[in-house]
């Protein structure tokens, strides 16, 4: 072989290399279109904060998801209480667990906050107001980046014909 | 300046010399392969860059339908979490 091939292999191997990166680097969302609750909880001791662009919730609606999954009570407890939840109902899940968590029980919560501040509960109807479905079994709170009432409505009410009762 | 003017003396006598013993012909040889060997050069040269050109079309050939090929994710994952798990605590929370 002469020197133009070991130059001419040396550049198909670098764009096999290079091509073999592109194919394996994890191509995540922007994120810039990811919502402002996920930049604050993204790196946040204690939880997981996940975010799914629409996320599919039956066969004709998909919506903006923020998944935060607390790896422990006192971070769910905190998780909590930034997303407004009263501190009696935590102080009742600290003591009482088994009226959240057991084998019959799966106590879910759902409310709608403020967006431009956690901690405010709104009506549904609200403009300007997002989706939060809480589970205590699995210490975790899904955010869905909705704002209209209607898309809202749907997803309860996805959610309340797939309670098992 | 005797010095320099013997100098210059050996030199017209070296030409001199040269041009006692020039053979034409072997002048003609002599620039005929001079002419074939740039002309082999020049192909050669041809040749490289052909195949250079060839190699670089194939690598950025190769990177741009990685580019096409990888898939664009549409979500951002906490560390050690796989979208199936999202997917399946999401449905969870929603009671699928």
């Amino acid at each position: 072989m002469k020197k133009r091939h070991y130059i001419s292999l040396a550049i198909l191997l670098a764009g096999f290399l290079a091509s073999a990166a592109v194919l394996r680097h994890p191509r995540q969302l922007p994120l810039e279109e990811c919502s402002p609750e996920y930049l604050r909880y993204k790196d946040a001791p204690g939880i997981r904060a996940s975010f799914v662009k629409n996320f599919p919730i039956n066969d004709t609606l998909a919506v903006n998801v923020l998944l935060l999954e607390a790896t422990s009570d006192s971070a769910f407890c905190a998780l909590l209480r930034d997303f407004g939840e009263a501190e009696d109902l935590i102080n009742l899940y600290i003591t009482n667990r088994e009226l959240f968590v057991g084998e019959d029980v799966n106590a879910i919560e759902v409310f709608c906050i403020d967006k431009n501040d956690t901690k405010k509960h709104l009506p549904r109807a609200t403009p300007g107001s997002r989706l939060v479905i809480g589970s205590y079994k699995k210490k975790s709170l899904c955010v869905f980046n909705v704002e209209e009432k209607s898309i809202k409505d749907l997803i309860s009410l996805t959610h309340i014909q797939n309670l098992k009762l | 300046m005797n010095n320099r003017n013997d100098k210059k003396a050996d030199r017209v006598a070296a030409t001199v010399d040269r041009l006692r013993g020039f053979d034409s012909r072997r002048l003609q040889c002599e620039m005929t392969d001079g002419l074939a060997e740039w002309h082999r050069r020049r192909a050669e040269g041809v040749r490289n860059r052909r195949l250079y050109l060839l190699s670089v079309a194939i690598a950025l050939l190769m990177v741009s339908c990685s580019f096409q090929l990888a898939p664009t994710l549409n979500y951002r994952l906490a560390d050690g979490v796989s979208y199936q798990e999202v997917e399946d605590l999401t449905n969870h929370v929603l009671g699928k």
